[in-house]
Formats: C-alpha cells, sequence, structure tokens
C-alpha cells in the first residue's frame, strides 16, 4: 500500500510547519530554513515517485550496486556466499 | 568557568555496549565463517577497537572538534568535505538498513501492519529523543543498559540447556570462510563505533575514563559472541545460514516446561537496543549535516532526515530480495573501508602535519630570536 507514504509525508509535514518553520518564520532566520526546507522538499518528490511508481528521480540504491563486481570477487576469492 | 557536556564518559560507554546489540539485532553477522562464525565475530572486534582507539586519539589532539569538523581542519574545506559526505552516505544507509531491519523484525509479530506505518513509528521515538536534547540519549542510555543486560544475561542461561557443542566442529577448518566471516562482521556491526567520533566533544571526563569505553565495548563483542556461539551450537552452521533471524529461531526454541515463547518477551532487547542504535546514528547524521551545510543549529534538520529515512527505506528496498542483496551483499563493500579509512586517513594526515607545524614553530622562533 504505497498510499500510506502519504500519510506519513502529511504527518511530517504538519510537525515540520508547526515545530520548525513558524518559529524560524517569526524569528525571521531565513537562512536557517534553507536547508531543512531543500531536504524536506526532495524527500517529498522521492515520496511522492514512490507512491505513483513514477520511477523519474535517480535511486540512490544505484550506488550501491556499483559496487557488485567487487563483492562478486570478493566472493569468488573467499569461496563464500551471503 | 568549566562547560557543562550533556555526555558523562560512563553513559558513553553504555551507549557503545547498546550500540552493537542494537544494530546487529537477530543476525548472526559472521555466518559467512559457517560453524567457525563465533570465532570470526570474536577477531571482528578488533578494527572496531583500532577505531576506538584512532578517534580518541584525534580527540586528544583536536578537544573539542568533530571528526568532520577535524577532517576540514586537516584537509581544507574542500577535501574535508569530499570525506564527510562519504562518511554521511555510509553512515545513512546504515541508519536505513537498520531501520529496514527492526520493520523486517517486527512484521514476524505483527504481519497486518504495513512497513510504511512501521518505519514512523521505529523512527519518531528517536526523532523525539533528539528533540529533547543529547542528555536524554544519554539518561535513555544509563536506563536501557541495564535492561539489555539483564535480558543478554537471561538469553544466555536460557539457551545453556538446549546448546551442542559438536555442532562448532571442526573449529578453523577452512580459514578462507573464517576471514570472509571476519570482513563482514568487522563492518557490521564492530566498525560503525566510528560515529561515536561525532559525540566524543561532547563528552565530559573522557581523558580519564577511556577504559571504560573499551571495556564496555569489549564486554558488549563478548556477549554478541556468546549469543552467536549459542546460535551456531543450537541450529548448527546451515540452519542458521538460512535462516532468516537466527537468534529470534533459538528463543523460540527455548523455555522452562510449559513456558514456551519467550522470543516474544526478548523482542523488548531488540526494540529498545535498536531504538538506541538509530537514535545514536540518527543523531550522527544531523552533526555531519550541520557541519557540511555551516549549520548553527541541527534540530530543524530533525524533521526532514527522519522523514528522509523512513522514505529511503522503502525507495530504496522495495522488496526483501532486494534488501538482502544490497544491505548484505553490497553496502560493506562500501561502508567498511569508509569507516575504517576515514579516521585513519585523518590520523596519518594529522601525524603528517605535526612535525611541519613544529619546524614552523621552530622556524618562527628562530625568526624572532635573531636581531
Amino acid at each position: 500500500m504505497p498510499s500510506l507514504m502519504l500519510y506519513s509525508i502529511t504527518g511530517f509535514l504538519i510537525l515540520f510547519i508547526v515545530l520548525e518553520i513558524t518559529p524560524l518564520v517569526r524569528k525571521k532566520e531565513w537562512k536557517q530554513l534553507i536547508v531543512p526546507v531543500i531536504f524536506f522538499g526532495l524527500t517529498t518528490l522521492y515520496g511522492i515517485d514512490y507512491v505513483f511508481a513514477l520511477n523519474i528521480l535517480p535511486n540512490p540504491n544505484k550506488t550501491l550496486y556499483l559496487f557488485k563486481p567487487l563483492s562478486e570477487n570478493l566472493e569468488k576469492i573467499l569461496q563464500i556466499s551471503i | 568557568m568549566k562547560r557543562e557536556m550533556p555526555l558523562s564518559s560512563q553513559q558513553l560507554a553504555f551507549l557503545a555496549f547498546l550500540l552493537i546489540p542494537g544494530s546487529s539485532l537477530v543476525f548472526v553477522t559472521g555466518q559467512t565463517a559457517g560453524q567457525n562464525a563465533w570465532l570470526a565475530e570474536m577477531l571482528a572486534i578488533l578494527p572496531g577497537i583500532y577505531i576506538l582507539w584512532a578517534i580518541l586519539k584525534l580527540h586528544d589532539r583536536f578537544p573539542g572538534l568533530r571528526i568532520t569538523q577535524i577532517s576540514c581542519e586537516l584537509l581544507g574545506r574542500f577535501l574535508g568535505t569530499v570525506l564527510n559526505i562519504l562518511f554521511f552516505w555510509s553512515i545513512f544507509i546504515i541508519t536505513v538498513e537498520l531501520v529496514y531491519d527492526i520493520g523486517l523484525l517486527l512484521k514476524v509479530i505483527y504481519p497486518a501492519i504495513p512497513r510504511l506505518i512501521l518505519f514512523p513509528i521505529i523512527i519518531l521515538p528517536c526523532m523525539y529523543a533528539l528533540y529533547k536534547g543529547l542528555t536524554v540519549l544519554g539518561r535513555l542510555g544509563e536506563l536501557f543498559f541495564f535492561i539489555a543486560v539483564s535480558f543478554i544475561i537471561l538469553a544466555i542461561i536460557t539457551a545453556i540447556p538446549i546448546m551442542d557443542i559438536s555442532k562448532l566442529r571442526p573449529v578453523v577448518s577452512e580459514w578462507k570462510l573464517l576471514v570472509g566471516g571476519f570482513l563482514y562482521a568487522a563492518d557490521w556491526p564492530f566498525d560503525e563505533v566510528i560515529i561515536f567520533a561525532l559525540f566524543l566533544p561532547l563528552v565530559s571526563n573522557l581523558k580519564q575514563e577511556k577504559r571504560k569505553v573499551y571495556l564496555w565495548y569489549l564486554l558488549s563483542g563478548g556477549a554478541m559472541t556468546i549469543l552467536d556461539l549459542q546460535t551456531i551450537s543450537i541450529l548448527g552452521p546451515y540452519l542458521t545460514q538460512l535462516s532468516q533471524f537466527p537468534i529470534f529461531e533459538v528463543f523460540r526454541l527455548v523455555g522452562f516446561g510449559e513456558f514456551r515463547r519467550l522470543e516474544l518477551g526478548f523482542l523488548i532487547l531488540w526494540f529498545l537496543t535498536g531504538v538506541t542504535a538509530i537514535t545514536i546514528f540518527l543523531q550522527g547524521i544531523l552533526f555531519i549535516c550541520q557541519d557540511v551545510f555551516y549549520k548553527k543549529d541541527f534540530k530543524p534538520l530533525i524533521l526532514p532526515l527522519g522523514l528522509a529515512i523512513v522514505v529511503f527505506a522503502s525507495y530504496m528496498f522495495p522488496a526483501d530480495i532486494v534488501y538482502n542483496l544490497l544491505g548484505f551483499k553490497y553496502t560493506p563493500i562500501y561502508t567498511f573501508p569508509v569507516n575504517l579509512l576515514y579516521p585513519t586517513i585523518l590520523l596519518i594526515t594529522a601525524k603528517l602535519r605535526k612535525p611541519q607545524s613544529q619546524n614552523q614553530a621552530a622556524e618562527s622562533s628562530d625568526q624572532s630570536s635573531s636581531p
């Protein structure tokens, strides 16, 4: 049920607005807001990509697939199976 | 005036104790070594000790600085940040995988609850603890420590009657398997103590009480070795490798007379230590982000990063097969060298820089003394 992800994102978004954005906006600390908002926005995009199975964004697990040849060689050398 | 530190060295030692069972949970991490997995795990404690030694040495040289700050100080802003990003990715993957592991374990007990509900349930208490501050993390460590120790002792005692030592033979029959088991166990969970390099500037009395940290780390490693030894002697090497949660299977078998299903009780141990480990890693990720983005405070990042872990646990590992492949096979190839080499590079650079700075100091004193 990927749609459950939307509930998580909405819950986190409400908490984020109440606990972080509102106090920082009141204090007019705009610089402090930039990085958290970018992080939140990017994560939300990934969440939406997952819910609707769009597969538009690059999957970070591709960085792990880069280690496939090394892992296979290590298994061959040590004669192990994981 | 002496600065008040949020963590005591005793609390750090307790957190080091909780991190190992919290990270390895119900898995026998050196299981590729077959019947010698316990031996592989015992040997794998050593790289962890080396990492602890290296980060404590760096802390002695740069007191008051986190390893991410030391990295920029020693290697310059660009190279330092590159290393910090590599380290961030290593810790982020470890955290996402740990959340996925606990989700997998909870799925056994609550099969009807979807993972997308379990992941936020796991991560929300950790985020709450971090909102309350590092003092709470320290106190959490103290509180959970006694519960964890009681359960580990109980686990060891209750499993003794069904042990069959003959399943552990032959010892060191194939050295290649032992080396394989050693490498994978060294990566997970022992080299994860690198995370404490981010906490050291916030610990009081560390110089005098370093031994406590080593001692509780060793005891934790020893306890995990005994638990793994018992698991292999009960299930045998083949069943241990076939089983998804070998230690969990053992506690399905143990019991006293009619008193069975102890594994549900032991779930308290795995959940508490697991949540503590996630809290430690999440705090570490926040520290790294704070340093990489030069932020005053890490608190506004707690919710975005908490959500990132929930989302990426599902996005990166859409199925158990993908997780088994990436988590157990490919991730160690990245995380082990990064976690081991990161403090090593910094330590070597610090050592190389020391004579240089001494020479510079000598030169400047010569210049000032000359007429």
